[in-house]
């Protein structure tokens, strides 16, 4: 039997751009794992490579759930970013995403906000 | 000590599948009234095993994956099983940061992710056969005598 792909993007993500400066933010809401990573990747990786903002926030204040997917994304977009001599931030509030950030060293490779504000400022 | 209730599901390997998979777990384990946080514990858990069955063991093909819960009086015992590629060699894929597939942006902190949240993981895999991942934790909120 053959299983079709998805024909509607049924995933409980949204993510929304916003500019400040020399800063491209997004705001990640939901959830956060292998399956809706793909989505995440392709809209965020369009929006940096379209962007002429230097520096990324990448703000999950608002993001639910989130497993080690989000670890592979996070670093992926860290890479993409430097590569163009940006700086990427993050913003987390959820004590279990930080935790898993932490397991991976995240919070060596990049500094981590609870707010936006404070993400900005530090760029 | 006995089981109070059992749950066993089957669903396809499809990546949609994960929120089903790790809902489904929390929702059958909230009825021992756990903590939010607990909860989160269990569906991260179930999000990791789930994902590497399809990822690892089916390399997205569709195969069928099930999952076997079982809940006592204050803790749960999750079962998922896929009959997929299996692993070659376990305790190298429990190793933090250790991934067979690092070109698809896996960070290789699955099994790491489990362990922490769960207190007991047990790997059995055998190639071409598949991977049987056992968790089990224990919640601390809930006082046995009580109830």
């Amino acid at each position: 039997m053959c299983y079709g792909l998805l024909t509607r993007r049924d995933f409980d993500l949204q993510v929304k751009f916003s500019n400040r400066g020399p800063t491209l933010i997004a705001k990640v809401a939901g959830e956060l794992d292998h399956h809706s990573t793909g989505y995440l990747r392709q809209k965020m990786d369009y929006e940096i490579i379209k962007a002429t903002n230097k520096n990324l926030i990448m703000d999950f204040s608002d993001t639910g759930f989130m497993d080690s997917s989000g670890i592979g994304l996070i670093i992926g977009r860290y890479k993409n970013v430097k590569s163009m001599n940006g700086e990427t931030v993050l913003v987390v509030k959820d004590s279990r995403i930080a935790k898993i950030l932490e397991m991976a060293g995240i919070n060596k490779m990049m500094p981590v906000f609870t707010s936006v504000n404070e993400a900005f400022e530090s760029l | 000590m006995h089981p109070i209730n059992e749950m066993n599901l089957k669903f396809l390997s499809k990546s949609n599948n994960e929120a089903f998979a790790r809902v489904a777990a929390a929702a059958f384990v909230s009825q021992i009234d756990p903590t939010v946080e607990e909860l989160a514990d269990i569906k991260t858990a179930v999000s990791e095993a789930v994902t590497n069955a399809i990822i690892h063991g089916y390399e997205n093909s569709h195969g069928w994956i099930e999952m076997y819960c079982k809940l006592f009086k204050n803790a749960v015992e999750i079962v998922i099983k896929d009959n997929g590629k299996g692993i070659e060699d376990v305790e190298l894929a429990r190793q933090p940061l250790y991934t067979s597939r690092p070109e698809l942006e896996r960070s290789g902190m699955g099994f790491t992710v489990m362990e922490s949240f769960m207190d007991k993981l047990d790997v059995l895999s055998a190639e071409s056969e598949g991977t049987v991942i056992t968790m089990y934790k224990t919640f601390k909120s809930i006082d046995v005598k009580e109830s």
